[in-house]
C-alpha cells in the first residue's frame, strides 16, 4: 500500500528491532498476537486501509496487539516509545484488515484508515482519521482530533480538548471538556454537554445544536452558510451577550432582542445584538441563509 | 413559548444598470438619475475625509464631473458604487495633494482641525472636553492622517494594502494610524 | 495551547492586529481570554471593536444644497476626450476584505501546499510550485492604483515586467484563485487513486461549497461594503481550499 501522506508527521525514529509478521496459512494472509513491554506515555501508530481498528486501554506498561489481515502483510515495529503497526498489500487488494489494540492509559494513540472503521476508549491523546469510515472516540484524557471525509465522527468524554473535521460525515459529540473546534462541509454537528470556554462550529450545509454549560469569560462561535443554528442555553446562565447575523435566514429566540438599526436599502440583512442577564459570555452566531433558534434564556424573561 | 419570528427583507437593490448604460452613451438625463442615487455617499466620503463642509461639496461636483468623463471606461466588472466610490476617494487625495503644496508655505498642519470643528459644528467650535460627542463629530476632530485612515478603513472599508497604495505609505503605517485613530476616538467619546 | 496566560503589555501589543484578524488560533484566544479576565483590557477591547463596528455602519450625507447644476454646467461644456486606455480592471472593494484572510491562509498552509505537491509531483517531469508563487501563464499582475489627475485603479502590464516585489502583492482573490486552481489539478490527477464513492462525496461537497460562494458572491454585488458578506465569502473560499488540500493528501484507497 502506498501512503501518500505528504505532511509525514510521524516524526518517531522507529529504533528496535521490528518482530516479524506470523503468516497463517488458513483464514488470514498474516496474523499478530503479542504483547510488547511499553512506556506509559509512549506514542501507538495505527494504520491500514479497509477494515476495523478497536483500541481500549489498561492500567499496564505494555501494549497487547491483535491483528489479522486477510491478504495483506502485517508489519510491527516497537521501541519503548513508540509501537507502529501498518499493513501492506504483496498482490494488489488488501481483503480486510482488523486490529485489536489495548495501549497504556497515558499512551497517545494515532489511528488512521481509508475505508475501515476506527473505534477507540481511553488514552492520554487521540489523533483518528478516516476517509470513509466511521471514528468513535472516547475517554480520552487530554485532546481528541479527530477526522472523516464521509463516515461519521463520535466522541464522547473528551477531557482536554476537540477539533473534529467532516466533509459528509455527521459529527456528534458530548461530554467535551476544553477547546472545541469542529468543522464540516454538510455533516450535521451536534455538541451536547460541552464544558468550554471556547467553541467554533463552521459548516456550509449541515446543521449546528449546541448544549452545555457557558463561561462567563467564554466565547463561542457558530457559524453556517445554509444549515440552522440551534443554541439551548442553560437555565442557570446568569448572562450572555450575542451578536446574531444572518442574510436570509429567520431569527428565533426566547431572549429579548434589541435590534440595531438597520440601513434598509443599503443593507441587506440583520444583525441583531442583545444582552441577557448580566452579560458576560460572547456568543457569535452567523448564516447566510441557515435559520437561528435560541432556546433557554430564562434570566431575560424576567426583564419582559 | 418564543418570540415572534423576524423576517428579513431581501428587497433587491436596484443597482440603476440601465440608466448607468444610457449616461455612458451620453444621456444627461440618466447621469442625472445616477447622480441622485449615488449624491449622498459620495459627499459622505468627501465630507468625512476633509472634514470641511463647503470643501466637500466642491469635491462631490468634481467627482460627478469627472464620472461623467469616466464612465465609458466602466466595464461593469463590478458593482458600479464599488468603481464610483473608489474614484471618489482618488479625487479627494488629489485634492490634498494640490492645496497640500498649496499651503505648505503658510499653514500648519494643525490649521484643518480647528477648521473642521467650527465647520462640522455650524459655526461653532465644539469644546473638546465637554460632554461626549457622537462619532461623526469625533471623527472630523481627528488628526487628518489619522482620519483619512480610518475612514478609509473602517468606514469604507478598504484594506491596509490599498489605503497603503492610496496615501503613499507602508501598510505598517496605514495600520498604525488606524489604531492611533481608534484610540483617540475612543478617549473622546468616553470622556 | 498557550501554557502562560498573557498581561496587558502582551494584550496592547496584540491588539491592533487582533482587531486586523492577523493573530493566529492560539494568539487570538490568548487576547480574548485576557480580555475576558481584565477589566481594563476588556473595556478597551470592546470599545475599540464596538468603534469599528459603529464606523461600519454610519450612514450617508446629504450635503446642504443640490449640487446639480453646478455639475449640468461642467459638463455641457465642450470634453476633450481622454486617450483610450485600454479596459481597466474594476477592483472588486469586496477584493480588500479578502486581502488579510488571504494572507494568513497562505502563510499558515502554503508550506502544506508546497510539500503535497512535491510529493505528488515527485517523479514527473514537471516543476515544483509552491503556493505562493507565480506562473507566469496563469495570472495577471496585482492591479495597483495610478495616481494623478484621472485615477482609476487599472491593471499593469503583464507578468513579464512584475518584480519579485509586486508579485507578493497578488490581490486576496487571484492568491484563493491560485491556491484553488493548484489544489484542484492535483485532486484531479488523483481521481483514480481514491474510492469512487469518496470521490462522489467531495465532488457534491465542492458543489455545494462552490453553491455558497457564488451565493455570496451574488449578495456581495449588491452590497460590497457589507463586512458580514465578506466574512461569509472568505469562509466559503477557506473552506474550498481547505476541503481540496484534504483531498490532496488522502491516502490511495488500495
Amino acid at each position: 500500500m502506498n501512503w501518500t501522506y505528504a505532511r509525514a508527521m510521524l516524526a518517531a525514529l522507529l529504533i528496535a528491532s521490528p518482530l516479524a509478521a506470523q503468516r497463517d496459512d488458513d483464514d488470514y494472509r498474516s496474523r499478530i498476537d503479542t504483547t510488547v513491554n511499553f512506556d506509559r506515555a509512549g506514542t501507538v501508530d495505527l494504520s491500514l486501509v479497509s477494515g476495523e481498528i478497536v483500541v481500549s486501554s489498561w492500567d499496564k506498561n505494555s501494549v497487547r496487539v491483535k491483528a489479522t489481515s486477510e491478504r495483506g502483510v502485517l508489519r510491527l515495529d516497537a521501541s519503548s516509545l513508540r509501537l507502529t503497526l501498518t499493513v501492506r498489500s504483496e498482490h494488489g487488494n488488501l481483503g480486510d484488515t482488523r486490529y485489536e489494540v489495548t495501549i497504556p492509559n497515558g499512551a497517545r494513540l494515532i489511528a488512521r484508515s481509508v475505508s475501515g472503521d476506527i473505534r477507540s476508549r481511553g488514552g492520554s491523546e487521540v489523533e483518528a482519521r478516516s476517509v470513509s469510515g466511521d471514528v468513535e472516540v472516547t475517554d480520552v484524557s487530554g485532546r481528541a482530533t479527530l477526522e472523516s471525509v464521509s463516515g461519521t465522527v463520535r466522541g464522547a468524554r473528551i477531557a482536554g480538548g476537540l477539533r473534529a473535521n467532516a466533509v459528509s460525515g455527521d459529527l456528534d459529540m458530548s461530554d467535551i471538556t476544553g477547546d472545541v473546534d469542529v468543522q464540516t462541509v454538510s455533516g450535521e454537528i451536534g455538541l451536547g454537554s460541552v464544558t468550554s470556554s471556547y467553541v467554533s462550529t463552521q459548516t456550509v450545509s449541515g446543521d449546528v445544536t449546541f448544549t452545555g454549560k457557558i463561561d462567563p469569560k467564554g466565547r463561542y462561535d457558530f457559524h453556517a452558510h445554509s444549515g440552522d443554528v440551534r443554541i439551548t442555553l442553560p437555565p442557570t446562565l446568569p448572562g450572555a451577550s450575542f451578536s446574531v447575523e444572518t442574510f436570509s435566514g429567520d431569527v428565533e429566540s426566547a431572549c429579548k432582542m434589541t435590534l440595531t438599526p438597520n440601513d434598509v436599502g443599503r443593507r441587506h440583512g440583520q444583525h441583531i445584538e442583545f444582552t441577557i442577564g448580566s452579560g458576560g459570555a460572547h456568543f457569535t452566531i452567523q448564516t447566510f441563509s441557515g435559520d437561528v433558534r435560541i432556546e433557554g434564556c430564562a434570566a431575560s424573561k424576567k426583564e419582559e | 413559548m418564543l418570540a415572534a419570528k423576524i423576517h428579513v427583507p431581501t428587497s433587491i437593490a436596484d443597482d440603476g444598470a440601465a440608466d448607468i448604460a444610457l449616461a455612458a452613451a451620453g444621456d444627461r438625463r440618466a447621469f442625472e438619475r445616477v447622480y441622485r442615487a449615488h449624491l449622498n455617499h459620495v459627499y459622505a466620503i468627501c465630507v468625512r475625509m476633509t472634514a470641511n463642509r463647503v470643501r466637500a461639496e466642491e469635491l462631490t461636483q468634481d467627482v460627478f464631473v469627472r464620472v461623467w468623463e469616466k464612465l465609458p471606461l466602466f466595464r461593469g466588472e463590478s458593482a458600479f458604487s464599488t468603481w464610483l466610490h473608489r474614484l471618489a476617494v482618488n479625487v479627494v487625495l488629489n485634492e490634498r495633494k494640490v492645496e497640500g503644496r498649496e499651503r505648505s508655505r503658510t499653514a500648519t498642519v494643525d490649521e484643518d482641525e480647528g477648521e473642521s470643528l467650527e465647520e462640522m459644528g455650524g459655526g461653532e467650535r465644539a469644546p473638546l472636553h465637554a460632554e461626549k460627542l457622537d462619532l461623526e463629530a469625533a471623527i472630523a476632530a481627528l488628526p487628518p492622517g489619522a482620519r483619512r485612515v480610518f475612514v478609509l478603513h473602517d468606514v469604507e472599508g478598504y484594506k491596509h494594502e490599498e489605503i497603503a497604495e492610496m496615501l503613499g505609505v507602508t501598510s505598517g503605517g496605514s495600520k498604525a494610524q488606524l489604531h492611533r485613530a481608534r484610540m483617540l476616538l475612543r478617549e473622546a467619546l468616553t470622556r | 495551547m498557550s501554557e502562560t496566560p498573557i498581561g496587558c503589555d502582551a494584550f496592547d501589543a496584540q491588539l491592533a492586529s487582533y482587531l486586523e484578524g492577523e493573530l493566529d488560533f492560539a494568539a487570538r484566544r490568548d487576547v480574548e481570554r485576557h480580555a475576558g479576565a481584565c477589566a481594563r483590557c476588556g473595556a478597551l477591547l470592546s470599545d475599540l471593536d464596538r468603534i469599528r463596528r459603529e464606523a461600519a455602519t454610519l450612514g450617508d450625507l446629504a450635503p446642504s444644497r443640490d449640487l446639480w447644476s453646478g455639475i449640468e454646467a461642467r459638463i455641457e461644456a465642450p470634453v476633450v476626450p481622454l486617450a483610450p486606455r485600454g479596459a481597466p480592471a474594476v477592483r472588486a472593494r469586496r477584493r480588500a476584505w479578502l486581502a488579510a484572510a488571504a494572507a494568513v491562509l497562505v502563510a499558515a498552509t502554503s508550506g502544506v501546499t508546497y510539500i503535497a505537491t512535491r510529493a505528488w509531483l515527485q517523479g514527473k517531469s514537471t516543476t515544483t510550485v509552491a503556493s505562493n508563487s507565480v506562473t507566469p501563464s496563469s495570472t495577471t499582475a496585482a492591479p495597483s492604483a495610478v495616481r494623478g489627475p484621472d485615477t482609476t485603479a487599472t491593471t499593469t502590464a503583464p507578468v513579464s515586467n512584475v518584480s519579485a516585489d509586486a508579485r507578493k502583492k497578488l490581490s486576496a482573490e487571484q492568491t484563493y484563485d491560485l491556491e484553488i486552481s493548484q489544489l484542484t489539478q492535483i485532486v484531479q490527477e488523483r481521481r483514480d487513486e481514491l474510492d469512487p464513492a469518496t470521490v462522489a462525496v467531495i465532488e457534491k461537497n465542492l458543489a455545494l461549497i462552490d453553491g455558497a460562494i457564488k451565493e455570496s458572491k451574488a449578495a456581495l454585488a449588491r452590497d460590497p461594503r457589507s463586512r458580514f458578506l465578506n466574512e461569509q465569502l472568505n469562509k466559503a473560499l477557506n473552506r474550498k481550499v481547505e476541503l481540496l488540500r484534504t483531498v490532496a493528501l488522502l491516502p490511495t484507497h488500495t
